[in-house]
């Protein structure tokens, strides 16, 4: 129930190609993330797995069946949206009954699906309001309320954290992963921000320019990233890439995350100035000017004194160390 | 508004407002003072207002006679309306599609839409002719629909259009998943959002439509199918212009919107003569069976003032708003009963404060605030009453002594220049008459103490045997000065217009000359009612809050009841 498969889908509009060919599957019970920057089509490959654009070329399968045709409130699936789209004219309740009610359902099974949406939620006291007397958060939490009361095979977040604050991100973040544990349905997550990526996937898909540049686990990514563009978008802060050429390599780039780097004032592979420390008080991340590799990241754990200026010596971890060729593909 | 104007600014813009107000009102004005007056007037002088000399309806009779002008009305109404209704429908829908879907064209049709706002409707005229000779519309009110319906559309869309862009994508999007048909999503998402829009775009098309004179010439001039502005067009010849006709046609065309009342009933428990402008009305007896069956939206309660309270209280439970002559009640528990009742039933209640709406006293009022505190008010009114006017004053003070009745007018006009609150009363009075009750009085006077030090005088006497001296004194004295309303000395002491007519306010400021504010061409009484009227209407229509009116109509009362105590007991009373 719920399994999801794209084969060679694209998407143009007049001549411009915004998908380039998309083939994916997504498993039954999974959560799956699309994540890639601004304008990588990963809004426009959600919107034509929902049917609100039409796929220029390719099939959408649902369950094994082709879907392609079929309107977009019969692919039973539901979709949680940016900017929420509550019906500001309906109260909460209404809002999360009316696909049932379109879907001609009695009253009473209407009223035990908000109720139990309602429950999982804590929307209780809020269901006779109207949207407008809603805080943010109130009004996402309603929003994914009204996709759980369909019981749909395929629930579609676009985006559904950008608009809350950080801390109210952080507790929706964890609601919606609670929600995929007791749920056990098959999601689909687009975002841009590779923390949310991280901490919700199954499955992570990372879009470049309308083009899948990798599908695997959060671990898999992070460990074993197929090129520069994966290496760079997955880990925070950013891997320092440095210049393979320079340390005796093929030529091409060699990337070093900054938790694996070492740091000392007595000497090591790398010198460097000092050119600004940041303290977070968990951990300390210290960034190196060195004259052949330019602005490095080193992260400590714990605290750490450096003094801007100050002369100290790079040292990475040469097992942690990807290679990539001239085109950013990773060397075997 | 954020931002505070510099009260030069702030007087700047009003004033180029009010400039601007002016001269956009000015034709209507010249049209409505011209259409009544005779022909030779308003050529005399277009500007003059209409007075005794010049006052002339023909212009209205000529227009009763030739034209059905409620047929027009009728007509352009249809019209308008019924364009109105598809522009909207249609302009709306066609904007929906335009910014809602991409499909082949979509810019290309958007361009030749937007075309239709530069290309005037009327360059077609005779095409359109054409059609509706071919098809039998000619000399229908379908015809005009049609055209006005094209002639509406492009604006309509090309607005529409631009609103519709901006409702969000997602709400949209959110509709077609949970299954709502695009005609749903259309008109109970999208279509609530741009109401304001809508709103925009009605305004723009009603007013060419009811306007226009070209297609109804055109296509339907026939007289059953004929629009206001056409029938007004009868009037203007190619060589002789009846202008008192056109005049009068244009300003019974603003005549609707003006209309505020219409009387329903009339209830009165004896069968009085009506005036001939109330022939056709019957006179019922019974007020609560009046109210049932005619559910009135306001009373008017000019009955004596010990039914007052009952009969408002009754009349608000009935669902009405009150109009009450004053005194409110003749107790102070009644008068709250009253109030009470008004807040509890959510209804108006006016009380009859006629002085209130007068310019006079308002100007009055006003002069003597600008004077400063505290104040010596030197009021009354004697009447030598006789005939019939003794008899009202007689059947008044069965219940209601001289003072009362009609102090709580000039009390009022104490409370509204001191502001300070009254704090003790003491009054007299002597009964001069063998023809009232035993304990009632026909002449009192009393004194009003405030707690800013001011005091106030008011005396009032009625019947054959009072005098006429100085029957009329409106005196507020201050430390700075004085104002005073001078009456000539022949007026009439028992002529209602006496009470309300004044004729100049002298302003008298200590080492100064006295300034005489001519108050000439006052309104009578009959135009105060007016007033008061347009004062009741607007307390409807616009829901304006009455707490402080009925309040001080409460205060003022309790005033002249204690004064009315303090004559019977012979003690001050304190309140």
């Amino acid at each position: 129930m719920g399994a999801l498969e794209l084969k060679g889908i694209t998407k143009a509009f007049g001549t411009t190609e915004v998908i380039k060919g998309v083939d994916l599957t997504v498993n039954d019970g999974e959560f799956c993330v699309f994540v890639g920057p601004s304008g990588c089509g990963k809004s426009t490959l959600l919107r034509i797995i929902a049917g609100l654009e039409d796929a220029s070329g390719g099939d959408i399968l649902l369950d094994g069946k082709r879907v392609n045709d079929v309107a977009p409130a019969k692919r039973e699936l539901a979709m949680v949206f940016q900017s929420y789209a509550l019906y500001p004219h309906l109260t909460v309740r209404d809002n999360m009954g009316l696909a049932l009610k379109q879907a001609g359902k009695s009253r009473a099974e209407i009223a035990a699906a908000t109720d139990k949406a309602a429950a999982m939620l804590a929307l209780g006291p809020l269901m006779d309001r109207r949207p407008a007397e809603l805080s943010g958060g109130q009004r996402q939490r309603v929003a994914i309320g009204r996709a759980i009361v369909r019981t749909p095979k395929l629930f579609l977040f676009d985006e559904p954290l950008s608009n809350l604050d950080a801390a109210l991100r952080v507790a929706t973040r964890i609601e919606i992963a609670r929600l995929h544990r007791d749920l056990k349905a098959t999601m689909i997550y687009v975002t841009h921000d590779q923390v949310e990526a991280m901490t919700l996937a199954d499955r992570i898909v990372v879009l470049r320019a309308g083009k899948v540049e990798q599908v695997g686990t959060p671990m898999e990514l992070y460990n074993n990233p197929a090129n520069t563009f994966v290496a760079g978008f997955i880990g925070s802060p950013q891997m320092n890439f440095l210049d393979a050429a320079a340390l005796g390599f093929p030529p091409g780039q060699a990337g070093i995350r900054p938790e694996h780097v070492a740091i000392s004032r007595e000497g090591g592979a790398l010198a460097g100035e000092v050119s600004h420390v940041e303290k977070l008080g968990g951990e300390t991340l210290v960034y190196v000017r060195n004259d052949l590799h330019g602005l490095m990241t080193v992260r400590l754990f714990g605290e750490h004194d450096f003094a801007v200026d100050e002369t100290v010596h790079l040292t990475p971890d040469q097992d942690r160390m990807f290679y990539f060729d001239t085109d950013g593909h990773r060397r075997a | 508004m954020s931002a505070r104007m510099s009260p030069g600014r702030t007087f700047a813009a009003h004033a180029a407002l009010i400039t601007w107000t002016l001269v956009a009102l000015f034709p209507v004005f010249v049209i409505v003072i011209n259409s009544f007056k005779s022909r030779k007037a308003i050529f005399a002088d277009p500007l003059a207002l209409p007075w005794p000399g010049n006052f002339d309806l023909v212009g209205y009779q000529t227009v009763m006679k030739q034209g059905d002008f409620f047929l027009y009305f009728q007509n352009s109404m249809i019209v308008t309306m019924g364009s109105l209704f598809f522009v909207l429908l249609f302009g709306a829908m066609a904007a929906f599609a335009l910014s809602e879907y991409r499909f082949k064209g979509n810019t290309l049709m958007g361009l030749y839409l937007a075309l239709g706002i530069m290309i005037p409707i009327r360059l077609g005229t005779v095409a359109i002719l054409e059609i509706m000779v071919a098809s039998g519309l000619v000399n229908t009110l379908t015809a005009l629909i049609l055209v006005y319906t094209a002639q509406g559309l492009p604006l309509a869309i090309f607005i529409l259009a631009e609103f519709m862009k901006s409702v969000s994508d997602d709400l949209k999007n959110a509709g077609r998943i949970d299954g709502l048909s695009e005609y749903r999503i259309f008109f109970s998402l999208v279509l609530p959002l741009v109401r304001p829009a809508m709103a925009t775009v009605a305004v723009f098309t009603m007013i060419p439509i009811w306007n226009d004179l070209w297609f109804p010439l055109i296509l339907a001039p026939s007289e059953e199918v004929k629009t206001v502005t056409l029938g007004a067009q009868v009037f203007i010849g190619q060589f002789v212009t009846n202008w008192n006709a056109v005049l009068a046609a244009l300003s019974l065309a603003i005549v609707p919107v003006l209309t505020a009342f219409d009387l329903v009933g009339l209830v009165n428990r004896s069968t009085p003569n009506l005036d001939p402008d109330l022939a056709g009305y019957t006179v019922e007896p019974d007020f609560k069976a009046a109210l049932t069956r005619l559910k009135p939206d306001l009373v008017n309660i000019s009955t004596y003032s010990d039914s007052h309270a009952d009969y408002a209280c009754a009349a608000m439970e009935a669902g009405a708003h009150v109009f009450v002559e004053k005194p409110l009640a003749t107790t102070v528990a009644d008068a709250r009963r009253v109030v009470d009742g008004a807040k509890a039933n959510g209804k108006k209640v006016v009380i009859g404060y006629i002085l209130r709406h007068h310019p006079s006293w308002k100007r009055l009022i006003a002069e003597a605030r600008a004077l400063g505190g505290p104040y010596v008010f030197r009021l009354n009114l004697n009447q030598q009453s006789s005939g019939a006017t003794w008899e009202v004053h007689k059947t008044l003070m069965q219940t209601t002594s001289p003072i009362v009745d009609c102090g709580v007018h000039y009390v009022d006009v104490m409370c509204q220049i001191t502001d300070a609150k009254p704090i003790e009363v003491r009054g007299m009075g002597l009964r001069l008459s063998n023809e009232i009750a035993p304990d009632m009085y026909n002449y009192g006077h009393f004194q009003v103490l405030f707690e800013d030090g001011s005091v106030g005088w008011y005396e009032a006497g009625w019947g054959p045997m009072m005098s006429d001296t100085a029957f009329f004194v409106k005196d507020v004295v201050s430390p700075n000065g004085a104002v005073s309303i001078r009456m000539p000395e022949s007026a009439r002491s028992d002529d209602h217009d006496t009470h309300t007519k004044t004729s100049t306010i002298r302003v008298h400021r200590v080492g100064q000359p006295d300034l005489d504010l001519s108050m000439a061409d006052e309104p009578g009484h009959q135009d105060l009612c007016e007033r008061e009227q347009a004062f009741m209407a607007r307390a409807i229509l616009e829901d304006i809050d009455l707490t402080r009116h009925m309040e001080d109509a409460v205060q003022s009362l309790a005033i002249c009841l204690a004064a009315d105590e303090s004559v019977r007991s012979g003690n001050p009373v304190k309140l």
